[in-house]
């Protein structure tokens, strides 16, 4: 018989784990049952396949191309937040006015409708009539196609990627510096250090922590970034921007072919999941100490 | 010395600061412009004010219903996912002697996972239990998408409030409910407000989700504009003008609820 406490707490647990039970668990676990099955809308008599879808993605030149565009995204947006990130936050615990206003400012990109903002880069980036050719013609550079080839399209939605999550990165570390004693900085102002020194021997090493935190959570989020593919370019010219997170949504929710494109998720999981497992064992870590 | 450092980092900030604000100043722009100058080469660098496209989209029957369904399903998936979250909160916050490391954990990881690999068994389900358009359907997949941050962060709130509290309320012979009710909610009133608040905006601006989930019934705001771009239905000034009415929401978090934007966004690893 339990006591009083721990039926309160058994009950007062009960809506978010049923919550999570129907809504990701039972989802996940009949994710995994139908990558084993050739289900698809065009196909009445699902039968079990087992690992034949598994195999068939290693056969895709698909499978590999949308892998390398993934990377592509991913390691170059991801370090160009990070670089940014940084730089900028730094410059902003030098100065250390009244953060309030200009963190509101600053945070824009990463807080507004993600449809809203890529709806503009699109028509800001269009071939013909966009102000960004204009600007550069005025330069005396020719017309520039931003989403119509694979380089130069994967190049707009790095750039607008990084425009989107830039601020995450400056926001978690002027947050992380804004809690270092102003007396150490002063102190070692005092002996001669200048920026670069302050930077190198006081500001990073206090950062490192929080820089794995935002390279992971970004890794994470870039490697399954679906809107900025999905609204620039849709995945083309081709299949030339298609990500891998975007291949799978084609797949399973535009071609209907659920068993297929359920082995590919599991796959994606499996990949996140290596990559998040550091990350939480970071994190209970600090949890135990606190 | 000191003088010419400065001038750098200004100027470094500056240039960020233009570099995120002009894309969101140009498309205010264009929502504010005639029909005839969105477009031109070279362009009107200046809008000449006019209203017309936000008159014309807050008439529209097609935007006022998907404004109208955004609301309900963010109001409903903030409701739901602060319901769930603040009991849970509650019960691993306060009630527990020690904490439940895993279970806090199992919470979080529904945030960190591909949103793909559960959307192509909710699609199917969906489809099988004849929810698939529904606002409901849309409620449950967004509050899912929300509480993992919700709960993560209402488990901090609890817990910072001093447990001997809870001792008071039992000398008082109050049970674990009222205590909930009558005093532990009252007390975190603030931090929920801030956090149903960021689940609003997120749900609100949320793309993903909703367009595989909803087609015509249950539309949002969001799925529309994107369905529209390209297409005739709109001019470029409308679309634009609905983009600036979609941002409001952002406006408001991102200056009244800082705080708690910054601590959700970062799955409270700063403070903010």
């Amino acid at each position: 018989m339990l006591n009083r406490r721990a039926r309160a707490k058994i009950l007062f647990l009960t809506p978010i784990t049923a919550l999570l039970l129907i809504m990701t668990i039972f989802p996940f676990v009949y994710l995994i049952l139908i990558s084993f099955t050739d289900r698809a809308a065009t196909n009445p008599n699902t039968k079990i396949v087992w690992f034949e879808n598994y195999a068939e993605i290693f056969q895709d030149h698909q499978f590999y191309q949308s892998v390398s565009i993934t990377l592509i995204i991913t390691i170059f947006s991801v370090f160009l937040e990070i670089f940014l990130g940084l730089i900028l936050a730094l410059s902003f615990t030098n100065l250390y006015r009244n953060l309030w206003f200009l963190r509101a400012i600053v945070m824009i990109p990463m807080a507004a409708a993600p449809v809203a903002t890529l709806f503009n880069w699109r028509y800001m980036l269009n071939t013909s009539t966009g102000v960004i050719n204009y600007i550069i013609s005025i330069f005396g550079f020719s017309e520039v196609g931003w989403l119509d080839s694979k380089t130069v399209a994967l190049t707009s939605i790095i750039l607008v990627e990084t425009w989107m999550w830039t601020p995450f990165v400056f926001i978690l570390l002027t947050a992380a510096l804004s809690s270092i004693d102003k007396n150490i900085v002063e102190a070692a102002q005092v002996d001669g250090a200048n920026r670069f020194v302050l930077a190198k021997h006081i500001y990073i090493p206090i950062l490192k922590p929080f820089l794995i935190i935002a390279l992971v959570l970004r890794i994470l989020d870039a490697a399954k970034s679906f809107d900025a593919i999905q609204i620039l370019t849709s995945g083309g010219p081709g299949y030339d921007t298609a990500s891998y997170n975007f291949l799978i949504y084609l797949n399973g929710i535009q071609y209907l072919n659920f068993g297929s494109a359920a082995a590919q998720a599991v796959i994606l999981i499996i990949v996140l999941m290596i990559i998040s497992r550091r990350f939480f064992n970071r994190l209970v870590r600090e949890a135990v100490e606190n | 010395m000191r003088k010419s450092q400065n001038k750098l980092d200004i100027g470094i900030i500056s240039v960020f600061l233009t570099w995120s604000l002009i894309p969101i100043l140009w498309l205010l722009g264009t929502s504010l412009k005639s029909e005839l100058y969105v477009d031109t080469i070279p362009p009107h660098w200046i809008p000449n004010f006019d209203l017309t496209a936000y008159k014309k989209i807050l008439e529209n029957d097609a935007i006022q219903k998907t404004l109208t369904n955004s609301l309900i399903i963010a109001i409903g998936s903030t409701l739901l996912a602060i319901f769930c979250g603040s009991l849970a909160g509650f019960a691993l916050g306060q009630l527990v002697t020690k904490r439940h490391i895993e279970f806090e954990f199992w919470i979080l990881s529904s945030r960190l996972a591909p949103p793909i690999a559960i959307i192509l068994p909710l699609f199917i389900g969906f489809q099988y239990f004849h929810l698939q358009d529904t606002l409901l359907a849309l409620i449950l997949a967004h509050a899912v998408m929300l509480i993992g941050l919700v709960t993560w962060i209402l488990i901090e709130t609890f817990r910072a409030i001093p447990k001997e509290i809870q001792d008071a309320c039992e000398v008082d012979g109050c049970n674990e409910w009222q205590m909930f009710i009558k005093i532990m909610f009252p007390l975190a009133r603030s931090s929920i407000i801030g956090i149903a608040s960021l689940s609003f905006l997120l749900s609100w601006n949320e793309f993903f989700l909703s367009l595989v989930l909803s087609s015509s019934n249950s539309l949002t705001v969001q799925v529309l504009l994107y369905q529209s771009i390209g297409y005739q239905t709109f001019s470029l000034s409308q679309l634009a003008a609905t983009s600036v009415i979609v941002l409001l929401p952002t406006l408001i978090v991102v200056s009244v609820f800082q705080k708690q934007l910054i601590q959700g966004l970062t799955f409270g690893s700063v403070k903010g």
